[in-house]
């Protein structure tokens, strides 16, 4: 019998699809009579797509590409 | 010049042309700053992209092309990263980094099932959690607090749909590591968020930022 401790460990293999079949089976089966990994699983995956939003840097400027390709060509050619 | 192939780049690169630079510059910085803004903090991370250019200009002769283009670039900022936070004496040890969450231990009984049932958050997708100003800011508050390696394989993941091979090879850490990063990341956002669906705060106030 796997436990909700197993399937807080698993979840990211689960999720990324590098669980075996009898694993998901047990997985599966483990959901259908747990309401608090149900739970637990659902909001994993809303943590997930609330990383998938997270953080930013913006394109550089032509200004940035510019020196940085002048730095660049001055250290290639010495 | 619109150098049609990643070859033709390279060779362009090699030959030290501008416009092979600059298009490199064009297609890859943005990712590569990216990466290391989450590995180094942003305080440093022009200074590890820079460096990175000149030592990519100095090993591209030798770019066996066994990987592409982008993942060698990003596998050499890793790289410039971690020598400047060792240099700093602030590399997290990979030991620790893999290491059980303790809270998480905390939250079963003896038999391992929940105890208490986790807490039912309030909202129901993304865009709805993220709604919430003090959440958003909390969140980002958060990812500049994540260790270096965690924090590093989260964005490559998670932001820029880097598959678990490609972060191994990026990172240089097995993919059984790149898995047990990934899940602790996704663990602390998750701890933060339910911390924050219970008390209305935030989770990070008494860390440091990197
Ligand atoms: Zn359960």
């Amino acid at each position: 019998m796997i436990t909700c401790r197993d399937i807080c460990d698993r979840a990211t293999d689960h999720l990324d699809g590098n669980a075996s079949l009898s694993q998901r089976i047990a997985l599966r089966f483990h959901l259908l009579i747990c309401k608090g990994c149900r739970r637990f699983v659902h909001q994993f995956q809303l943590t997930i797509g609330v990383a998938s939003s997270l953080g930013s840097t913006g394109d550089p400027t032509d200004e940035e590409i510019d020196s940085l390709v002048e730095r660049l060509v001055r250290v290639r050619n010495q | 010049m619109t150098f049609e192939t990643e070859d033709a780049l390279i060779e362009g690169m090699i030959d030290g042309q501008n416009d092979a630079f600059r298009t490199a510059i064009s297609r890859y910085q943005t990712s590569m700053k990216f990466l290391a803004i989450s590995l180094v903090g942003e305080k440093i991370a022009d200074e590890v992209v820079q460096e990175t250019w000149m030592s990519a200009l100095n090993a591209i002769d030798r770019f066996e092309r066994r990987s592409s283009l982008k993942t060698w670039l990003l596998r050499i900022v890793a790289n410039e990263g971690k020598t400047r936070l060792r240099k700093e004496n602030r590399l997290s040890s990979l030991d620790a980094l893999l290491e059980a969450d303790p809270h998480f231990t905390t939250r079963f009984d003896s038999t391992g099932h929940w105890s208490p049932l986790p807490f039912q958050w309030d909202e129901d997708s993304p865009d709805d959690l993220l709604t919430r100003d003090e959440l958003k800011l909390c969140m980002d508050e958060l990812i500049t607090v994540l260790p270096d390696l965690q924090a590093a394989t989260l964005n490559l993941r998670e932001r820029q749909g880097h598959s678990l091979k490609e972060i191994c090879n990026i990172l240089e850490v097995s993919e059984s590591n790149v898995r047990v990063l990934l899940h602790r990341a996704r663990l602390r956002l998750f701890r933060c968020i339910e911390h924050f669906q219970q008390t209305g705060e935030c989770c990070t106030s008494m860390e440091n930022k990197k």
